[in-house]
């Protein structure tokens, strides 16, 4: 493929430690999680100021292609330009507030309202009124466009901010583009796209992956190959890192240190190596899996992985960028997920799973959108496998949700292992005593 | 199909490539038909929300799009699968043979 071999190699993934954050040790109020006073104020404090990614570039590759993000009360039309370029606008037509277009993605030469008639170019341009000279007003075209709003680009992802005065979508980012830029999101196509409603707040949601605390208890099956022990954790300004071992059993399983039947199972064999015939140690595995996607998976997905260590190709590189989006990446594929507010019930929330596989060379169709909400039964097949791991989080999440609402329950009492929930918390604080970040820089 | 209810047209599909579609005009009715990976559907030109026609909508897969309030809908069934439309398009049964597909219609053509 071509897609590698011409541009510049890219500086490693730093695996250098952060400062450690300087964190109290307080109760986490459980009025945020609950609080319809709270879910206001962080809207108009927070949700209203951060870039949030809305999708994927290459699901709009022509002009009048377009996706909408439903955020909290919003709704954002994101368009492909005649220029190639990608521009977002609000979803309300002008004139009476109606919605111009129903959630989802799809093609427009131009968007009309069907209250009455208003017509508006992809460009956000008013077209044409219906019956203009019945507006002793005048009808100013330039004020009645569709709102603009801010829109960047990153690692494959469109990003927005409802924020006109918001800093770059990079600088906010800070240290994310130079930790993952050699991972090459931008090569990523979406195995599945899928939606699910919990009833549980957002951040409810978010807390539930931003630590390895939960693994033992949780998914208890996942002990027998991955380390959920010695995971290193990172805070930066606005967003947070850990680091999980994969293909080795955690110090807490019997088998730790062995090269046990899920070892082989779901890491050698998934990854095409001999299983019966490995006769390596638990400190070869993670080789070994290693030179199997450089020189053969890197090849039949058309990527080139050289700019990836060992660790990178096998361990969970799980990052959380503020407020809501969850990196589960594990070099070949990576599982993003996205937390997105109810418009008005901070009890429910809707939970986006994008699976993405780096394969630049794949001609695979993009999958179908698929909804659901969430119930004790629900499993979602994942292409790849991981839904009963995702059932076993959604199971817990209307219920930690519902205890919150408990007089026998005060708040979050967090320990080091939940450092990141409660950094993230500082920052969330952060947006609403109006001290903006200015990003991690 | 009850011969005396109804009439098969045949209609030129011959250069109707995969993923396009085409509006023909059959007994004063505007008909769509749509090549999905090589099969041939045929619904009414219009969509049953606001009667735009279909044919300058963009069609994906089976999914047809309208191109003015985006309602989307099945060409395989006619169903709308995304509002505004909130009822199905009619469809017409067709068959293909040698470049040509035969449609069949009511008798009389639906107004």
């Amino acid at each position: 493929m071509s897609t590698s071999t011409d541009r510049p190699t890219l500086p490693p993934t730093p695996l250098d430690r952060s400062a450690p954050p300087q964190l109290d040790t307080l109760v986490i109020p459980k009025e945020r999680y609950l609080s319809p006073d709270f879910a206001r104020l962080e809207w108009e404090k927070m949700w209203t100021r951060t870039w949030t990614m809305a999708g994927r570039e290459s699901d709009i590759p022509e002009s009048g292609d377009y996706f909408t993000l439903e955020l909290g009360t919003e709704s954002v039309l994101i368009i492909r330009q005649k220029s190639g370029a990608i521009e977002a606008r609000f979803n309300v037509c002008s004139h009476r507030g109606n919605r111009l277009r129903e959630p989802g993605m799809g093609h427009a030469e131009s968007f009309t309202c069907l209250f009455h008639n208003w017509r508006y170019a992809i460009d956000g341009s008013v077209e044409s009124i219906h019956d203009p000279e019945t507006f002793p007003q005048q009808c100013p075209l330039e004020d009645l466009a569709l709102r603009p709003v801010r829109c960047e680009c990153w690692g494959g992802f469109v990003w927005v901010n409802l924020d006109p005065d918001a800093a770059p979508l990079h600088d906010y980012l800070g240290v994310i583009p130079r930790h993952l830029d050699p991972y090459h999101f931008e090569e990523m196509i979406l195995l599945d796209d899928v939606t699910i409603e919990i009833a549980c707040n957002w951040k409810t949601s978010v807390d539930a992956f931003n630590e390895p605390y939960h693994m033992a208890a949780t998914h208890p099956d996942t002990l027998a190959f991955s380390d959920d022990v010695n995971v290193p954790i990172d805070c930066y300004e606005l967003h947070s890192r850990m680091i999980m071992p994969l293909g080795v059993a955690s110090p807490r399983h019997p088998d730790h240190g062995k090269v046990n039947d899920a070892i082989r199972r779901d890491f050698l064999a998934r990854y095409g190596i001999d299983a019966t015939a490995f006769s390596g140690n638990a400190d070869e595995v993670q080789p070994a899996i290693a030179k199997a996607v450089r020189e053969v998976h890197a090849g039949a997905l058309g990527a080139d992985f050289s700019e990836l260590a060992d660790q990178q190709l096998v361990d969970d590189f799980h990052y959380t960028v503020f407020p809501n989006l969850t990196f589960n990446i594990f070099g070949m594929n990576a599982w993003v997920f996205r937390h997105r507010p109810h418009p008005t019930d901070p009890d429910r929330m809707y939970f986006d799973f994008f699976n993405l596989l780096r394969a630049p060379g794949s001609s695979n169709p993009r999958p179908d959108h698929r909804h659901y909400v969430a119930t004790d039964d629900l499993v979602v097949e994942l292409t790849g496998g991981g839904g009963d791991l995702l059932a076993q989080d959604t199971y817990n999440l209307p219920r930690v949700q519902s205890g919150m609402h408990s007089r026998g329950f005060r708040g979050l009492f967090l320990g080091d292992q939940e450092v990141r929930i409660r950094h993230f918390h500082q920052t969330l604080q952060a947006y609403i005593e109006d001290r903006l970040p200015r990003g991690d820089g | 199909m009850d011969d005396s209810a109804s009439r098969l047209y045949p209609l030129d599909a011959t250069d109707l490539a995969p993923g396009t579609s085409r509006a023909f005009c059959v007994n004063g009715v505007s008909i769509l038909l749509c090549n999905v990976d090589g099969e041939f559907f045929a619904l009414e030109n219009r969509c049953s929300h606001a009667k735009a026609p279909l044919a300058e909508g963009r069609l994906q897969g089976h999914r047809l799009e309208c191109p003015l309030h985006g309602a989307v809908f099945d060409v395989r069934t006619g169903k709308p699968e995304r509002p505004p439309a909130r009822r199905a398009v009619p469809i017409f049964p067709v068959e293909a043979k040698r470049g040509w597909v035969h449609i069949t219609l009511p008798n009389p053509a639906p107004k």
